[in-house]
């Protein structure tokens, strides 16, 4: 029981998770505005990857107490996250390379 | 848990990978023309404050508040069973519109890696009815706290992997349809050094 309360004591309280909430919608208000804008392609697509990955890190660190967790856990998710990033970029790279 | 939220991650990844890698490649039928963005925001709103919702029920329960952990996990669920709702009638709209897993390449993909994703969505509405329930028989409480927050890692980890499928998925897709996806291809074949 102690051991729990010692584990959890370093938990966000209510406030921090509501802020990042709201934070999140407003990324995502932000993402569906960048979509209707008649702005050039890439920085369209830069900005909506982009803020994809804030959404993404924000979510882990914080609701998932990535942040506060042992580095292994990290560790654990973030390796596969990182070959399989890799393994998608190469293999666009090659088929649409192929198909061109 | 995290061990399987990594190895999810290469599940979700292979699906995604592959949708991505034979996006423009669909020779007839409805591709991601058919997204309804306005509509797939207000679902991915549901299920970021579905996740809200979920960290105040840990929160609740790691304080000792029995009512408050029990409201905030019902909420979880029904904003879930709201997202689930969302996916249906989308699926539906797409069928009416010939879009099935059988009629193309994108169909193919694109439906199997949602309707994956909303199967993972589904089991997660069952998983907290259950710490739901499992609250009134004393079998949750504060000093078990960590059954909740391991469910808690599943339905946020869902919820991370629709914030990737509704950015690169919907939102990128959509805005750039193939021609921006092959300049993408070309920018990576740069990076590796192919063509």
């Amino acid at each position: 029981m102690a051991h729990i309360a010692e584990s959890h004591a370093n938990h966000p309280g209510p406030r921090l998770y509501i802020t990042i909430a709201l934070i999140l919608g407003a990324l995502t208000g932000i993402e569906v505005a960048a979509f209707f804008l008649e702005m050039s392609s890439w920085i369209v697509v830069w900005i909506l990857l982009l803020l994809s990955l804030a959404k993404f890190l924000m979510v882990v660190f914080f609701f998932m107490h990535l942040r506060m967790d042992d580095n292994r856990f990290a560790l654990l998710f973030f390796a596969p996250m990182i070959v399989m990033v890799s393994i998608a970029v190469a293999l666009l790279a090659l088929f649409q390379n192929i198909t061109r | 848990m995290w061990a399987f939220l990594g190895s999810d991650v290469l599940f979700f990844g292979t699906l995604i990978a592959t949708h991505l890698v034979y996006r423009g490649q669909s020779v007839s039928g409805p591709t991601e023309n058919i997204l309804d963005i306005p509509i797939t925001s207000i679902s991915t709103f549901v299920l970021l404050m579905s996740s809200l919702a979920m960290v105040l029920a840990l929160s609740g329960l790691q304080r000792g508040k029995m009512g408050e952990a029990r409201f905030w996990l019902a909420a979880t669920a029904l904003l879930g069973s709201v997202f689930i709702g969302f996916q249906m009638y989308e699926f539906a709209e797409f069928a009416n519109e010939g879009l099935t897993p059988r009629t193309n390449l994108f169909g193919s993909t694109f439906l199997i890696m949602t309707g994956f994703h909303g199967t993972h969505v589904a089991i997660g509405i069952l998983w907290l009815w259950s710490l739901f329930f499992a609250t009134f028989n004393g079998k949750i409480h504060q000093g078990n706290s960590l059954e909740v927050e391991i469910a808690g890692l599943y339905w946020h980890f869902v919820d991370i992997v629709w914030i990737v499928i509704f950015g690169v998925v919907y939102l990128v897709g959509a805005y750039g349809a193939e021609e921006h996806v092959e300049e993408a291809g070309h920018a990576a074949a740069a990076i590796f050094g192919i063509g």
